[in-house]
């Protein structure tokens, strides 16, 4: 994988974090975009297209940057400083499975499309889940001169605003599959709901849905596609919640140095010094599990990386969910009010933990990888 | 040891008949899913209560109040933990009544304990102020004497349910020239009154429960205050220790987690129930353990064998280690729960799907660690109180 210069990454996450203070501050830009329905893509989306980001891991032949994930990790971490509610990461890993399983013409189509930001994609992996049922498969078969996708998938994102979704489905044989499928056609139907960090989610019904195959069909490629865009997302989920723990403890500074009581400021206390110093541990550690991360898309053995990226995804969902307790926790009754960014710092961590499955699943995945 | 009286088995086994018959099972189930009581059920609940007799458990029978001690108190509130029912309305129950029939005059007893046991008049805490939180006697909303009124000007926050009170009883300063502690008053003020705003706080939960409550010149009848001027802050503090019975919350927080366990129950994103997950269960039995502690802790703090000042260095353990838990388990329902668990409600509140609004009841329990005394000042009380007595 390629990568951008260090000054060129740097310029790009500098210029990034500049544009999102002036037009996406949280008690403004940000504020706005959040008033927008399901069905529209948020004002920022335009903003990220602008300055060329969704072609960030896009090879310089198909239009893109040509950068690589420690690239994606800088623009990661400033879209976590700033809460980014956007299909950006979405439409990123979407490229890059595009990237990896499509066919030669499939990639000359839809990667400089989603490069321009002219298209926009949702990835649909996990299968629904109705209460006390049991698993719902998704299932794809030939019809026609394409394929007929029939299933459901429980909270895919920003699904009501984006152009096409990435499905995931078993194919005859049971092997698993990615299908582009547009996402607004009679097979597709959907209930948006908004999440607690104010993006908004669908649970999927797909009847009959029209899709295509991504790739030729070839299972070791497309399940090798798969491993890959995993540990891509999961190296980029670490940064964005590294950049929300980063931006939480300098505000809870801010505060424990402005905020008195009993006479005197916050920060003066040692119990409350100690803790902070704790959480400055906690960030360094998922700092290094954000480099783990790293590792886990660069190793060249499957089995390696897997620990990797699990034992990142560990370290990474406690200590930054911890450092976002305590981060409203010492701002005190502040901390619980909507006004406050800090406690959509944690917000978004819920909503990352239960998408990667946070700890719990990390483990479960190092226990059975290591049995 | 443990070991319930028989007289204790008979009152629980009562209890639970009557809140199996009586409970609104709407109500029920909102509150299991992790929704707030709306105003009217805790109006129509609190006149259910009274009408059994049961409206203030805390209270002496000649005041309307059922006369139980610590102990049955417990087993009370346990058992509407557990169903789970509101409790009895903490403004008028819990907090007031007790300092109206300690400090206050017969004439403000006649006239406000029947309208508290009823709910006939809804009233709300106005403690905290922008500037006073675990400071709370620095406070400075201020209480003027002309003729038989007092002016009040000033702000009070995070006041819960100040948007549906109909009065608030509040500490508002009297003496700006004596120490701090000693120049606070406790009046009660009608929300009604002109000069009196409410604005409201949209929590980090995105719920509306909390207020902030202006005072530009509210006049107050001075017979709304309770007790002697200036003494409020001993008022204060005798209100505070009365929530002992309920502190720890070792009832709600098992019920919670007796909640996460039914849903653990159900099929996961790999197929398999996420109980029978080795790590989950390890983490749900390690919680089980130290709620059985702690329920323990409690009823030895709370039984006659302690020592008054180990009651107060009590009421800080169960403050902080009942929180603790509490937040653990419902970090806990957040995972059971998944993405689904994470919606906000929308304008018709929210879908059909139980798990829906536990995000939300998770984000709420944030807050537990820091009302009612941050555990933070809590831990302080203790070192004092550790210090302080060993030898």
């Amino acid at each position: 994988m390629t990568e951008l210069s260090r000054e060129d990454s740097a310029s790009l996450a500098d210029a990034l974090r500049k544009a999102l203070q002036d037009r996406y501050a949280f008690a403004t830009g940000r504020k706005q975009d959040m008033a927008a329905g399901p069905e529209r893509l948020p004002a920022v989306w335009q903003l990220l297209c602008g300055l060329g980001l969704n072609g960030l891991m896009v090879p310089e032949a198909h239009g893109g940057f040509g950068g690589g994930v420690s690239d994606l990790q800088r623009v990661q971490r400033e879209l976590g400083r700033a809460l980014v509610v956007a299909p950006w990461f979405d439409s990123m890993l979407s490229a890059q499975a595009v990237l990896r399983a499509g066919t030669p013409e499939q990639q000359q189509t839809l990667l400089p499309a989603l490069v321009s930001g002219k298209l926009s994609m949702a990835l649909a992996e996990d299968e629904a889940l109705g209460l006390a049922a049991s698993r719902q498969a998704t299932n794809a078969s030939p019809e026609g001169a394409g394929w007929r996708v029939d299933g459901a998938k429980a909270s895919v994102f920003h699904v009501g605003a984006v152009d096409r979704l990435l499905v995931s489905a078993t194919v005859a044989g049971g092997e698993t599959a990615w299908f582009v499928v547009p996402s607004k056609q009679a097979g597709v139907r959907q209930r948006s709901c908004r999440l607690v960090d104010g993006s908004w989610t669908a649970d999927l019904v797909l009847d009959g849905a029209r899709g295509e195959l991504l790739g030729p069909p070839d299972a070791a490629q497309q399940s090798a596609a798969l491993r890959s865009v995993r540990l891509l997302a999961v190296a980029g989920r670490c940064a964005e919640a590294l950049g929300a723990a980063e931006a939480a403890l300098e505000m809870t500074v801010q505060h424990l140095r402005t905020r008195k009581q009993f006479g005197q400021p916050l920060g003066d206390y040692q119990a409350l010094r100690h803790r902070v110093a704790e959480m400055y541990i906690a960030l360094e550690q998922a700092r290094s599990a954000a480099e783990l991360a790293v590792e886990a898309v660069e190793a060249i053995d499957p089995a390696e990386a897997v620990c990797r990226s699990a034992q990142a995804q560990l370290v990474a969902a406690e200590a930054v969910t911890w450092v976002l307790q305590q981060a409203i926790q010492l701002h005190g009754g502040m901390g619980m009010t909507e006004e406050l960014a800090v406690g959509h710092y944690y917000r978004r961590m819920l909503v990352l933990n239960a998408l990667t499955g946070g700890a719990p699943v990390a483990l479960a995945q190092l226990v059975q990888a290591k049995a | 040891m443990k070991t319930e009286s028989e007289a204790l088995q008979a009152l629980r086994a009562e209890i639970r008949a009557f809140l199996g018959s009586e409970l609104d099972r709407g109500l029920r189930a909102r509150l299991r899913r992790g929704e707030f009581p709306k105003p009217e059920d805790l109006v129509s609940w609190q006149r259910k209560l009274w009408q059994r007799g049961w409206g203030a458990p805390n209270w002496p029978r000649e005041f309307g109040g059922t006369g139980w001690s610590d102990i049955e108190q417990l087993v009370f509130l346990e058992e509407c933990s557990a169903a789970p029912a509101p409790a009895p309305h903490v403004f008028n129950i819990t907090m007031l009544g007790p300092v109206l029939i300690r400090f206050g005059s017969p004439a403000q007893c006649d006239a406000w304990l029947p309208k508290l046991l009823s709910a006939e008049v809804l009233f709300c805490q106005g403690f905290s102020e922008p500037g006073s939180g675990s400071d709370l006697a620095s406070l400075r909303t201020a209480a003027v004497r002309e003729g038989d009124e007092y002016v009040v000007n000033g702000q009070k926050i995070w006041t819960t349910s100040a948007h549906y009170a109909d009065w608030i009883f509040c500490l508002v300063r009297t003496d700006p020239a004596a120490r701090k502690q000693q120049g606070i008053s406790f009046l009660l003020i009608d929300m009604k009154s002109p000069g009196l705003t409410v604005r409201p706080i949209i929590s980090i939960d995105g719920r509306h429960s909390l207020n902030e409550v202006f005072f530009d010149s509210v006049r107050v009848p001075a017979s709304n205050l309770v007790g002697e001027e200036n003494r409020g802050w001993d008022y204060a503090r005798f209100l505070l220790g009365n929530e002992r019975a309920s502190i720890a919350g070792v009832a709600r927080t098992r019920e919670r987690l007796a909640y996460a366990r039914e849903l653990a129950a159900r099929p996961t994103r790999n197929g398999r129930p996420l109980s029978q997950d080795a790590e989950h269960r390890v983490r749900v039995m390690r919680l089980e353990a130290e709620l059985e502690a702690l329920d323990r802790t409690q009823y030895r703090l709370l039984g006659d064998a302690s020592s008054p000042a180990e009651r107060v260095a009590g009421a800080s353990v169960l403050k902080v280690k009942g929180t603790e838990l509490y937040q653990r388990v419902m970090e806990l329902l957040v995972e059971v729960a998944g993405p689904v668990g994470l919606r906000l409600p929308g304008a018709d509140g929210f879908g059909e799907d139980p798990r829906e609004p536990l995000g939300v009841a998770h984000l709420y329990s944030r807050a537990a660690s820091i009302y009612g005394g941050a555990n933070e000042v809590q831990k302080n009380i203790l070192a004092k109180h550790v210090f302080d007595t060993t030898p």
